[in-house]
């Protein structure tokens, strides 16, 4: 891995032998925050035409290619990400700057209407209802908590005018070029890099944190009268990537519930009571926060028995902390999943070296947190427990309404 | 080596060496395939799924495939998740209408060890009865013990609650007249609350036979060592004489037959459909690259024909999300295209559909070469990883009946021109050979 700055242009790069296609992702990001749905509409309007060509035609252009250009329009930044054969690479990357940089929004109203039938036919999937409202809660009055439904409440105030402005924040922002690819000639690599891709030209702009204010939790009720499975979301906001506690909240996820077929909920709830087909723990870190989750899918009638098997397996981390072995392997565990989900492929290491930059960290990032991770001792997943999982949690709840009597 | 009755070395896209094929006399085969990476791939193909079901035990592919890892004489139940999960491996099965496999991705330091728990579990499984758990009249009483068979139903439940999967198995009940890809893979509530451990067993001697399995190997290993281990830690169980199963008559359906409506309704806010065709099997490679082009033509990205017509181009579209796919399967393949729309507008968006359909039969160059770039594309991006990859081939192996055809594949591609496609689209895509399936809110 390498890092430089290249003709005024911050570019991460990784040289990865034998693989077809380059990935390279573009982070862009703002320490102002815009009115709600700006940030989600920019992303839905980058790829729906410039001045000289329709959605259509870029898209066709794109397409014609077989290059994958993404706009993602998450809370912290927004990332484009442009995947293809190496030999496309060029004129992927001129059709990009023309988006970020030539687009018009004239069809935002249009933007607008589908991103509210999209979002009322999103929420015909009982998982994706009870997991807006869970975030909607977890996170109230915070820019995490911007979920779709909550989007949907102010949408029609969104402005063309709104979203240029936002747009010029994030080009005068925090940005990167991430690159992961076989082309082993840097120079001639950066140059294409900086040459059609102008607006990426390093801002000085410092990282500011503002850290989530942890919550008192709550309990939210959702009837879906034909849901044949509750789903049930339970968590709470947890130090995040700055924190010398994300290695202990690392491994207790994989102890608890993020290791696959093995970790503690899945053997407790799944296997031994036949409690359900999905149940997992996750532990999602973000710029300025972040949230320790459980998730069961289970029989409606369960759902006082899944609760009070969440809780019980809480406590009993702390009444039967992992032994030795347990513990060794909630560790391998977790360097394991993160070798397989994010060194395989350019565009895993693309994508997380970019998010190591546009959040502040470094490049070493990673690797210190493998590191760290094999130092977690027996006490240190107690102790995290404790000051994480013992508070009052948010609570989500969706089933069929005879069954939220509890 | 003198187990080994059969060597080929077939090239393979994007990776640098050949692969190789070994048939062993008892005719398991083994597939190596060399890609640099840290984590290695191993996973075994049986060819058997809901294909080889009946309407008394419909499902019982799958529940075999969650029982598989509940333990054998050496390991007992849990131990090779937990094992090969602390060993930073990534494991799991999973079960279609052609085919089961199992697989562990794990750091490539570990791959003597995981072969040997994966070649163990596939050939010495207990399927206990204690882990099955008891069985119990789903429709009137509560069961005794929740075990395995709890789980499966609850993953029938999670099904029900999804709204796509809802509309695909009604539309395979629809499109098929007799052949076992009518029924869903997961099976009813009813069979699996029911279903006995030696009716499992018994599916499991009759389909998970040394000539029904292959097992790939991807990654950096030394081909004698990886040859010797499969040879060592695959040893078969010989189960004498019994009453085999024999599956129900699979006459491929390749066109369908009575072409039909299907509504149903749910708590719902939007309209979800799906229209299904019927074509030839896969090994008629040329013509099942044609479907895959016609595929990205009609609904694959947003300059497909679909997202074009039916939302981009729209001022106030109804249509929220549409899209094709081309499900490849061993006695025909399924082409499907999928709409979520306003559901005041079900008329119009058949009427759209059909429009779209008759309007396949006339297709632009560029739209042809479009299509043929995403193809190499796809086949680019499935050999980014060792799992990726090992997916790839083993449904080659198992569903097309030949690697060789992976390579074909690229080659033929370039074969294929505007009047042949149009000529398929004819032929299989028409509406009239349309059956549809609707999920409609409730009134």
């Amino acid at each position: 891995m390498k890092f430089i700055e290249f003709n005024n242009t911050n570019i991460v790069y990784e040289n990865i032998k034998n693989t077809p296609r380059t990935a390279v992702y573009l982070y862009l990001s703002s320490e102002k925050t815009p009115k709600e749905g700006v940030h989600t509409m920019l992303g839905n309007l980058l790829l729906q035409g410039t001045s000289k060509k329709s959605a259509e035609e870029i898209a066709t252009e794109l397409e014609n290619h077989g290059i994958e250009v993404t706009i993602d329009s998450r809370a912290d930044f927004l990332k484009v990400s442009i995947i293809c054969l190496d030999e496309d690479l060029e004129f992927a990357l001129k059709t990009v700057n023309e988006i970020m940089t030539d687009s018009t929004f004239e069809t935002l109203n249009k933007e607008i209407f589908k991103f509210k039938n999209e979002t009322l036919a999103s929420m015909d999937t009982p998982s994706t209802k009870a997991s807006d409202a869970y975030y909607k809660e977890l996170f109230k009055g915070h820019k995490y908590g911007i979920t779709n439904t909550k989007i949907l409440e102010t949408i029609d105030n969104v402005t063309v005018e709104d979203i240029k402005n936002y747009q010029k924040e994030l080009l005068n922002g925090r940005k990167i070029i991430s690159v992961a690819s076989e082309i082993d000639d840097e120079d001639r690599l950066f140059n294409i890099l900086v040459q059609n891709l102008p607006f990426m030209k390093k801002n000085d702009v410092q990282i500011n944190y503002c850290p989530v204010q942890k919550n008192k939790g709550n309990l939210i009720k959702i009837e879906k009268n034909d849901a044949k499975q509750a789903q049930i979301f339970q968590g709470w906001i947890v130090d995040g990537i700055k924190s010398k506690d994300c290695a202990k909240l690392n491994v207790l996820n994989s102890l608890l519930g993020g290791a696959g077929l093995s970790s503690r909920l899945f053997v407790e709830l799944r296997d031994k009571k036949g409690l359900a087909y999905t149940v997992r723990s996750s532990y999602k870190t973000l710029k300025d926060g972040a949230h320790f989750t459980l998730y069961i899918g289970t029989e409606p009638k369960n759902i006082k028995k899944s609760l009070e098997g969440f809780k019980t397996e809480i406590q009993r981390v702390i009444n039967e902390p992992p032994t030795d072995v347990e513990l060794q392997g909630a560790k391998e565990n977790f360097v394991g999943r993160y070798k397989y989900f994010y060194t395989q492929t350019n565009a895993q290491i693309a994508s997380v070296n970019g998010w190591n930059y546009i959040t502040g960290l470094d490049f070493s990032y990673n690797e210190k947190l493998l590191d760290e991770v094999m130092k977690v001792t027996k006490e240190d997943i107690i102790e995290t427990v404790k000051k994480y999982l013992l508070a009052e949690p948010t609570t989500v709840v969706l089933a069929p309404k005879e069954y939220l009597d509890f | 080596m003198q187990n080994i009755i059969n060597k080929e070395e077939v090239e393979y896209p994007y990776l640098s060496q050949k692969v190789k094929i070994y048939t062993f006399k008892n005719g398991h085969k083994l597939v190596l395939a060399h890609k640099k990476s840290t984590m290695i791939n191993i996973s075994t193909w049986v060819k058997t799924g809901s294909i080889n079901e009946n309407d008394h035990n419909n499902g019982v592919s799958h529940f075999l495939e969650h029982l598989m890892f509940k333990g054998t004489e050496k390991y007992k139940a849990g131990e090779f998740d937990k094992t090969l999960e602390r060993k930073g491996g990534i494991i799991n099965a999973a079960t279609w209408k052609d085919y089961t496999f199992y697989y562990v991705t794990i750091p490539k330091e570990h791959f003597s060890l995981a072969l040997h728990m994966h070649a163990d579990m596939m050939i010495n499984p207990l399927i206990p009865e204690n882990e099955i758990g008891p069985a119990f009249d789903i429709n009137s009483e509560e069961p005794k013990e929740k075990r395995e068979r709890c789980v499966v139903i609850e993953e029938i439940r999670m099904g029900q609650d999804a709204n796509w999967r809802k509309v695909y198995n009604a539309l395979n009940s629809i499109m098929y007249d007799k052949h076992p890809y009518r029924r869903d893979v997961i099976g009813t509530k009813e069979i699996i609350s029911t279903i006995s451990r030696d009716e499992i067993f018994r599916y499991y001697k009759s389909f998970y036979t040394p000539n029904n399995m292959t097992t790939v190997i991807v990654g950096e290993f030394d081909d004698d060592f990886a040859i010797k281990s499969v040879l060592d830690e695959f040893k078969f169980q010989d189960f004498g004489e019994f009453n085999k199963l024999i599956p129900d008559e699979q006459i491929p359906e390749t066109k369908i037959k009575n072409p039909k409506t299907v509504i149903n309704y749910a708590h719902i806010n939007t309209g979800f459909m799906m229209y299904g065709f019927l074509a030839n099997p896969p090994k008629n490679l040329k013509e099942t690259i044609a479907l895959d082009l016609l595929t990205t033509i009609l609904g694959e990205g947003k300059s497909s024909r679909l997202n074009t017509n039916l939302i981009e181009n729209v001022k106030e579209p109804y249509v929220f999300g549409v899209g094709a796919a081309h499900y490849q399967l061993r006695d025909g393949d399924c082409f499907l295209i999928d709409v979520n729309f306003d559901a005041n507008k079900k008329d119009e968006v058949i009427e759209d559909i059909n429009r779209e359909l008759d309007k396949l039969q006339v297709i632009k160059e560029e739209e042809l070469n479009k299509a043929k770039k995403f193809a190499k594309v796809n086949f680019a991006q499935e050999s980014e990883t060792v799992s990726a990859t090992g997916e790839l081939i083993g449904e080659f192996m198992t569903v097309f009946g030949s690697l060789e055809l992976a390579n074909q594949y690229l080659e033929m591609l370039d074969e294929i021109d505007i009047s042949y496609l149009s000529q398929i689209a004819k032929t299989h895509l028409s509406k009239e050979n349309a059956s549809i399936s609707i999920l409609m809110p409730e009134k």
